[in-house]
């Protein structure tokens, strides 16, 4: 055998005697444990109470012994080391286990000690106590002895039957508080506005959310202010004709309140409603109530004896027609021309007078008939002269020469406001004043017309 | 010959099945038996017993796991013995605390003259 081989034989040996050394090490320590466990539990009442650890300490030895058994050293150590350490937390834990004396007082000469179980340690006998194993507090039978539910939400719901022992809650709800989603106070089980904070005496909704006074339950537009008519909504006008929307059967199109807030019809289109026209298929003028005026005279047609010819305002059956026709005269002496009534022959006057001579009297009363006919015609009547003598003297003679012809006309009947005369001298000539017979025939008075 | 070798291995290979099996089995009764126990309370009323039955039912696993399935099943036998205890303690503790009240077994007094 060489060196290594010895040295291998060597270790060997050691190894089993070392183990055969941790063998009866851990048989010793097995047999003192085994023993402080039965003191235990046999003389302090181990199993009630320091009954895990003891429990502990007992399997461990087991346990220990078993891998002692089958050479398992190290882990039989391990148990051991485990079953020592529970051991002595159930000594410790079995010493308040001993005897409770108990003094009767009511026996003073002859006291008398009793000492009574008290198995769960909760300083109440265990005749006294109505949960002996169960550490409790005192209180009426047959409750003596046992523990207090508590109850820290102080709902009335003890903590153990209390789903949520924290917080208070009802007992219909095993101790958990009704949800409510919204915080307003209201349970959502109670809350008609689960999602809206809300008073309880509005059953959890809000009062008036827009603030139009009508509660949010009865107004149709919670969230706009608005009139109880409308339950809660607002009015609106469409087309700003005054008439709201919910009354206006035309709500889109402006009408006046007696048509429901509809237009009137028009069917003539003329801008004057059909219930004021006196026309309403003919469009019309509004100052004729909706009716035209075809001539133009002033006068609608519908009272227009004739509609298509103006004419001035007469009595029916001549309302708005032309005059009629002047009665067909053959003036003898004169014409009526567009500018001026001419005549067929002179004026005669006095010689350097203005006195007119008689055989000019028809010639002017046939001028005052021409005037007559036609009513709405306005004469100047004009005095001219030849240019023998000064102007001023002519003018002056011209101008009482027309006003003697104008006097005339008066007295025959015409209007003086019709009538007006003027006197121009030899400046206006119609033929050559170097001739005698071009000077008579500057001589002269016209009738011209200012007015037809 | 060939048929005796067959027969042979069969039976080897049924023995060699035996011990996990019956382990394994006994294992699961165990559980069965603790979980009893819990339901009974038996942690808070015998709690000696349960807590021997724990320890050991996993001590059982822990030896099967080393294939030593024998010691694994007596120690589930063991674990089922004490599961069970606890369970019938904790059904008594139980029933003296809620109906037993004072016809409740209570413990023997001693009383020594002072």
């Amino acid at each position: 055998m060489n060196e290594r081989g010895r040295l291998v034989v060597v270790a060997a040996v050691a190894a089993l005697a070392s183990a055969c050394v941790t063998s009866g090490q851990i048989e010793e320590r097995e047999g003192v444990l085994r023993s402080q466990i039965k003191m235990v539990r046999e003389k302090q009442r181990g199993e009630e109470c320091a009954a895990r650890n003891l429990a502990i300490a007992e399997a461990n030895v087991d346990f220990a012994a078993i891998e002692a058994d089958e050479g398992y050293g190290g882990r039989a150590i391990d148990h051991l080391d485990i079953a020592e350490a529970a051991a002595r937390k159930a000594v410790e834990e079995s010493k308040p286990c001993a005897a409770v004396k108990v003094v009767i007082p009511n026996a003073p000469k002859v006291q008398v000690a009793v000492t009574a179980r008290d198995t769960d340690g909760d300083g109440i006998p265990d005749p006294d106590d109505d949960c002996p194993l169960v550490p409790g507090v005192r209180q009426p039978h047959p409750k003596n002895g046992c523990p207090l539910p508590t109850d820290r939400d102080g709902d009335g719901v003890p903590d153990d039957i209390d789903r949520c022992p924290d917080v208070a809650g009802p007992k219909e709800n095993d101790g958990c508080p009704w949800p409510d989603r919204d915080k307003d106070g209201v349970p959502d089980r109670e809350d008609r506005c689960p999602d809206v904070p809300g008073p309880a005496s509005n059953q959890g909704c809000p009062l008036d959310r827009d603030g139009d006074g009508i509660p949010d339950d009865k107004d149709l537009c919670p969230d706009e202010p608005g009139v109880p008519e409308l339950q809660g909504c607002p009015i609106k006008d469409s087309d700003g004709d005054g008439v709201p929307d919910h009354l206006d059967k035309c709500p889109l199109i402006a009408g006046p309140p007696e048509n429901n807030g509809c237009p009137w019809p028009d069917r003539d289109g003329d801008g004057v409603p059909d219930k004021d026209d006196k026309c309403p298929d003919v469009p019309g003028l509004k100052k004729f109530a909706g009716c035209p005026d075809t001539d133009g005279d002033g006068i609608p047609d519908p009272d227009d004896d004739c509609p298509t010819e103006p004419g001035p305002s007469a009595p029916h059956p001549r309302n708005g027609c032309p005059p009629p026709p002047p009665e067909i005269r053959h003036y003898s002496l004169v014409v009526v021309t567009k500018k001026q009534i001419e005549i067929k022959q002179q004026v005669h006057f006095a010689t350097n007078k203005w006195e007119i001579l008689p055989d000019s009297f028809e010639l002017l009363n046939q001028v005052a008939q021409v005037m007559k006919d036609y009513a709405s015609m306005n004469i100047e009547v004009q005095g001219h002269t030849d240019n023998v003598s000064g102007r001023a003297h002519n003018l002056k003679l011209s101008q009482h020469r027309a006003d003697s012809v104008r006097t005339y006309l008066v007295k025959q009947g015409i209007d003086p406001s019709r009538l007006t005369a003027k006197g121009f001298a030899f400046d206006v000539p119609i033929a050559s004043n170097s001739t005698e017979r071009g000077r008579a025939a500057n001589r002269r008075v016209e009738f011209h017309i200012t007015a037809q | 010959m060939r048929m005796r070798l067959a027969a042979f291995a069969l039976a080897l290979t049924a023995l060699a099945g035996c011990g996990p099996v019956q382990a394994t089995a006994t294992i699961s009764d165990g559980e069965v038996a603790l979980e009893k126990a819990r339901t009974a309370q038996a942690q808070k009323y015998a709690i000696y017993n349960y807590t021997l039955a724990e320890l050991y039912l996993h001590k059982a696993k822990e030896e099967a796991g080393y294939a030593d399935f024998g010691t694994a099943t007596d120690l589930a036998e063991k674990a089922i013995t004490n599961a069970d205890l606890a369970s019938q303690k904790a059904a008594r503790a139980l029933s003296e605390q809620s109906g037993g009240g004072p016809n409740a077994p209570v413990a023997p007094m001693q009383v020594t003259p002072k």
